[in-house]
């Protein structure tokens, strides 16, 4: 177990180190010219050069891919955004509590309504239930997220469609993860007006989690309603609520949890699009933003982030598989 | 499942006896042949200034037109060319370089499947949408580095889901007779294996035009692809959001077509599965 | 005396203006920025030495109650107001100044913390500036020049705190300190950057108490918030958006000819666009009236040259070459035999992808030239890049047709004429000359021009170039785009300024907060 929780670390670091790579590489194999950039309109030659060869960009890519670790190494940070004087940890610190929000809230609809409609698909196999949870979940991963956005913003027309409190809200803050500082510290003026902000953009990026949750709890609840044991329990008479919470559930609920962590992992690093209609200043649009600029410590910061956080959620699932299901628990060498 | 020739009339009348096939396929047919009939169903050649600007929808242009006098509907009707052209490329992409690598992971196993695998770990753990800016950036934007770029985005699904099959089917013993006879890599890959991961792939796919309709869609929604002279859906659904105000409804025929191109490969990609396999592996 | 002024004088001191605008400034130290969201936070927190009249592009003083030139035109002396404070407390005095301009000019000056001054080179013609006693300044040129005064009203050539810069080293950029009527408060970057009133501003207080920016991506959600009065003043809107929001009861929505340019940049190193018939046949083939209504909803003039109409040198006797298709075909087939290149002539046009001021919808602009020039016989390629990437290969020459632009710096002719037009702009590393049009006799004009201080001279020279300029139509001038912001009619007493720039120190608004 434990070498296998080893093996599986060693190799999410990997994963981790060649992905940072690849991106130093790859960002800066862009025809953009950051330098250039930041003079807009309005470059002059003598100290476009003159940068170039003060951050060591015209240096070989591998040279200053060594450069940087041994920075990284001796100062600790990642360095700074070359567009504007900020740390790349602190735009991080800023933009990813954004994300994680936005995301918190999507799978907070979509695991709970997921669920109710994908057992309620189950119990009432091939009626209509049934057919109006699978029209829904066939919609939900079809429809576009931005279209359903557009959608969203000009039916609810009263509702906020951007940011993430009201514009001339101030609010003196330590941490980005606005929702949950100002409820913990009892601002409930606040809480209130950012809960308000989060509703449409986690509405639109819940449709494709809750269908995918919908469609897995169908159908693990069919196989569960389908065997031995659950038929057991039924012929002994258990009232049938009682064999669905009591019996059918809890063993349906590995894989529900498991693609619920899937889905975690996906939105976090991929909410661009819904980040984009709804002006969320989450990490999405703060990445996107930086490839555009080729503002490479950003990107680099941010893909490590993103990896990190993809790669731990994916090692945590397997970890956690491998202790819920007891099938695979004495099982040497699982997967 | 084998591939063999008996097994195959069961297959088709599995998949035309279920309903989601037709309606899926309907859709699909539907959607394939305003692409193709694009010229003929189109009042307009969807490049021409032929109305005034932001004009109301009337008997002239049924669905109005755009900013520049555009008409809508023969843009929505050209938006199905360009739409299915990205999703057939970029799926083709997909399936060549994720179904190769994952074949070679599987029917090789060892250091090879090792390296395989832990590039898709590592394309897994980007952004979709930050590899496709990377790629289209880099290569100048336009629709084929976007089609390129989808495809690449969606080789680990491809990639998996091979592997795995190719995994299962080396164990079974008609392979395993095949290799002991004396059969080489080659012939085994290309006589025994292969045909196997015909049904998975087709299905795969399916499902894989939908999501790539919507990758593209997503990336010109979000103006990565550059060129907004041609027709296309999601950068029409792009203008709409700049004017919401004159255009909001105009959001509703592009969103629509979309939808329900993604929603006819899925239907019939769930149909497809139904059919071919029931107990067809799902992969992540 | 004193109440008497607080009797008559009670203009209600409340408010909070909600800016909703398109994009984040990237920082606020004056001479390293280049971006119009930078200098839009800029203007608000610093003064300049002269500035411009409230509704010209006059100069009058600012920080400098009044200045004098000796008479080769190579010293000029500023003399400071008295009594102006810095947000910090510092006073303002002589050796500000000094710092402040010489952080332009001095290469690795202690007070500079990033070595990207984009703006260095228009301060180049000054030799020195020191400090003759605590309220008066002097600067030494290199050479006469016309330009000078202007450049100083620039907001890179802002009087920054010495004291500020030296405690806050780096942090200055993010916590900028001035003499402006607004200083900072907060900013939490991409969410909200948030200046209070300066009370004790030479001017007097500011009647806003604070002003809120707010970066909003979405256009059409800009226009929203406007009219559910959660923002008060919105820029940036695309014109269709605009005419719907002018019609809103609540909304005013303030315009003014913009001091800027976007045209059609024709590559003379690619041929055939060598040959000028070519460049005119490809002229005579835009209708110009129409490219307004569809692409900019009606709100621009067409450009005849690249010089803004509000110019005092702008060469009023010029005649645009009519939209005619006829003569640009014979135009375009005599060119064809002499030189002999086939038909249909594929050409590149580059696109940038984001909108600027002067090309407010570069793809409408595209899809419409696309379409004019295809009788002609050309077929248009679009290309698409991101914005910096685009301006980067069209100073490499790397397109044959491309849209650009540009919008006034210093409200001077040099600064569109030179720096488009003339052969010294040709380089790869940012140059602006993309048209890469070479004319010996309009560079000579153009240089004399530069050092000529007597302004009947000077738009003397400026109008025999631009009749040289227009002969030879290295360029095709598109459009002069107006400059609209919309704003709620509760904010008063805002004036949109000719250059476009938006000071608010004299906003107020009417009923409190919204």
């Amino acid at each position: 177990m434990i070498a296998f929780i080893a093996r599986r670390a060693v190799l999410a670091l990997l994963t981790t180190f060649v992905a940072f790579a690849a991106a130093f590489v790859a960002i800066r194999a862009l025809p953009n010219n950051p330098v250039l950039a930041r003079f807009g309109q309005h470059a002059v030659p003598e100290q476009v050069v003159a940068k170039m060869d003060e951050l060591g960009w015209d240096r070989p890519v591998w040279r200053q891919f060594i450069d940087f670790l041994v920075d990284v190494a001796a100062t600790g940070d990642l360095g700074e955004s070359f567009f504007y004087p900020e740390r790349v940890v602190d735009g991080l610190a800023r933009t990813f509590p954004a994300t994680v929000e936005l995301t918190l809230a999507a799978l907070l609809i979509a695991v709970p309504l997921g669920i109710v409609a994908g057992v309620a698909a189950a119990v009432w196999h091939n009626r209509w239930p049934d057919y109006l949870c699978m029209a829904g979940a066939l919609v939900g991963v079809s429809v576009p997220v931005f279209f359903l956005g557009i959608l969203l913003m000009v039916a609810f027309q009263n509702m906020p469609t951007g940011g993430r409190l009201p514009l001339a809200m101030s609010y003196d803050r330590s941490t980005e993860f606005i929702v949950l500082e100002s409820l913990l510290r009892g601002r409930w003026d606040v809480a209130a007006a950012a809960l308000r902000h989060l509703c449409l953009p986690a509405l639109a990026l819940s449709s494709i989690p809750t269908a995918v949750v919908a469609r897995v709890a169908r159908s693990s609840m069919l196989d569960v309603l389908g065997a031995d044991y659950v038929r057991t329990a039924r012929a002994k008479g258990s009232a049938p609520q009682r064999v669905v919470f009591r019996h059918a559930l809890p063993n349906a609920s590995i894989p529900i949890a498991n693609i619920a962590g899937l889905q975690l992992g996906q939105l976090l690093s991929g909410a661009v699009l819904t980040e984009s209609v709804f002006n969320w200043p989450g990490m999405g649009t703060y990445l996107v933003a930086a490839v555009q600029r080729s503002d490479y410590n950003v990107v680099q910061g941010g893909v490590l982030l993103v990896a990190i956080v993809f790669v731990t959620l994916n090692l945590a699932l397997d970890v956690l598989y491998v202790l819920l299901d007891p099938r695979l628990r004495h099982a040497p060498g699982a997967q | 499942m084998t591939g063999s020739e008996s097994a195959r009339p069961t297959v088709i009348r599995r998949a035309l006896g279920s309903r989601s096939t037709w309606l899926g396929g309907a859709c699909v047919v539907v959607y394939v042949m305003t692409a193709l009939c694009a010229p003929l169903l189109a009042p307009y050649d969807p490049e021409r200034l032929v109305g005034g600007s932001f004009a109301s929808p009337s008997w002239a242009h049924w669905l109005g037109t755009d900013q520049l006098g555009r008409d809508l509907l023969s843009r929505v009707v050209y938006g199905a060319r360009l739409s299915l052209l990205a999703g057939v490329v970029s799926v083709t992409v997909a399936v060549v370089v994720g179904a190769t690598a994952g074949a070679m992971a599987g029917y090789f196993g060892g250091r090879v499947d090792a390296a395989i695998m832990r590039l898709i770990d590592v394309l897994l753990a980007f952004p979709g949408v930050l590899v496709a800016l990377l790629v289209v950036t880099a290569l100048r934007p336009g629709w084929g580095p976007v089609m390129l770029a989808v495809g690449l985005i969606n080789v680990p699904v491809f990639c998996r889901q091979v592997r795995s099959t190719v995994l299962v089917v080396q164990k079974l013993d008609y392979v395993v007779a095949a290799q002991a006879a004396g059969a080489g890599s080659g012939y085994v890959l290309r006589h025994v294996v292969l045909p196997t991961l015909v049904a998975p792939v087709v299905v795969l796919a399916t499902l894989g035009l939908g999501t790539a309709i919507l990758e593209v869609a997503g990336l010109s929604f979000l103006g990565i692809a550059g060129e907004l002279t041609q027709p296309e859906w999601g950068s029409m659904l792009n203008e709409a959001k700049n004017n919401l105000r004159s255009w909001g409804w105009r959001a509703l025929a592009p969103g629509a077509a979309i939808s329900l191109a993604v929603i006819g490969f899925n239907l019939l990609g769930d149909g497809l599965r139904d059919a071919l396999d029931p107990q067809l592996t799902r992969v992540r | 005396m004193l109440g008497v002024m607080s009797a008559c004088a009670p203009p209600k001191l409340t408010g909070t203006l909600v800016y909703a605008r398109g994009g984040e400034s990237d920082q606020l130290d004056p001479i390293h920025v280049d971006t119009g969201e930078s200098v839009k936070v800029i203007i608000n927190v610093f003064d300049t030495l002269v500035t411009y009249a409230d509704d010209s592009t006059e100069l009058v003083p600012c920080l400098a109650e009044s200045w004098d030139t000796s008479d080769d035109g190579l010293i000029w002396t500023f003399h400071l107001r008295d009594g102006v404070s810095f947000h910090d407390d510092t006073a303002l005095d002589s050796e500000a100044v000094v710092v402040s301009i010489e952080r332009l000019i001095v290469p690795d000056h202690p007070l500079v913390f990033d070595s990207v001054i984009p703006y260095a080179p228009d301060f180049s013609v000054i030799e020195s500036v020191r400090a003759v006693d605590r309220l008066t300044v002097e600067f030494h040129l290199r050479e006469p020049s016309a330009v000078f005064l202007a450049n100083l009203a620039m907001f890179c050539a802002s009087i920054v705190s010495p004291t500020a810069l030296e405690s806050q080293g780096r942090g200055f950029s993010t916590a900028p300190v001035g003499t402006g009527p607004f200083r900072m408060e907060h900013w939490v970057r991409d969410q909200q950057l948030v200046l209070k009133a300066f009370d004790a501003h030479w001017r007097g207080r500011p009647q806003l108490d604070r002003l809120v920016f707010v970066p909003v991506r979405e256009s059409a959600v800009r226009g929203q918030q406007l009219q559910r009065g959660e923002a008060h003043f919105a820029d940036d809107l695309p014109p269709a958006e605009l005419d719907k929001l002018a019609a809103h009861p609540e909304i005013e929505v303030q315009e003014v000819p913009g001091m800027n340019v976007g045209y059609l940049a024709m590559n003379a190193d690619r041929p055939p666009l060598d040959d000028r018939r070519v460049r005119q046949a490809v002229w005579h083939m835009i209708d110009k009236q129409r490219l307004i209504d569809v692409a900019y909803a009606g709100q621009a003039a067409p450009a005849i040259n690249p010089l803004p109409r509000t110019m005092p040198a702008w060469h009023d006797g010029l005649v645009d070459r009519a939209f005619d298709v006829e003569e640009a075909q014979g135009l375009f087939r005599e060119a064809q035999q002499d030189l002999g290149f086939s038909a249909p002539l594929e050409l590149e046009l580059f696109v940038m992808a984001t909108p600027r001021p002067y090309m407010q919808q570069p793809q409408e602009t595209a899809a419409f030239l696309k379409e004019s020039l295809r009788p002609l016989g050309i077929e248009l390629r679009i290309v698409t890049s991101e914005t910096t990437l685009h301006f980067k290969r069209l100073s490499g020459g790397e397109h044959q047709l491309a849209l650009a632009g540009w919008s006034t710096d210093n409200a001077d002719p040099d600064n569109f004429l030179y720096a488009l037009l003339d052969p010294d702009n040709i380089n790869d590393h940012g140059g602006n000359n993309v048209c890469r049009y070479r004319n010996q006799t309009v560079h000579e004009l153009l240089i004399e021009a530069k050092r000529t201080i007597d302004a009947d001279k000077r738009i003397e020279l400026y109008r025999e170039a631009q009749e040289l300029i227009f002969a030879d139509a290295p360029m095709v001038p598109l459009v002069h785009t107006k400059v609209r912001v919309a704003h709620r009619k509760e904010l008063r007493g805002y004036q949109l300024h000719p250059t476009g720039l938006t000071w608010m120190r004299a906003a107020h608004i009417e009923d409190g907060q919204p």
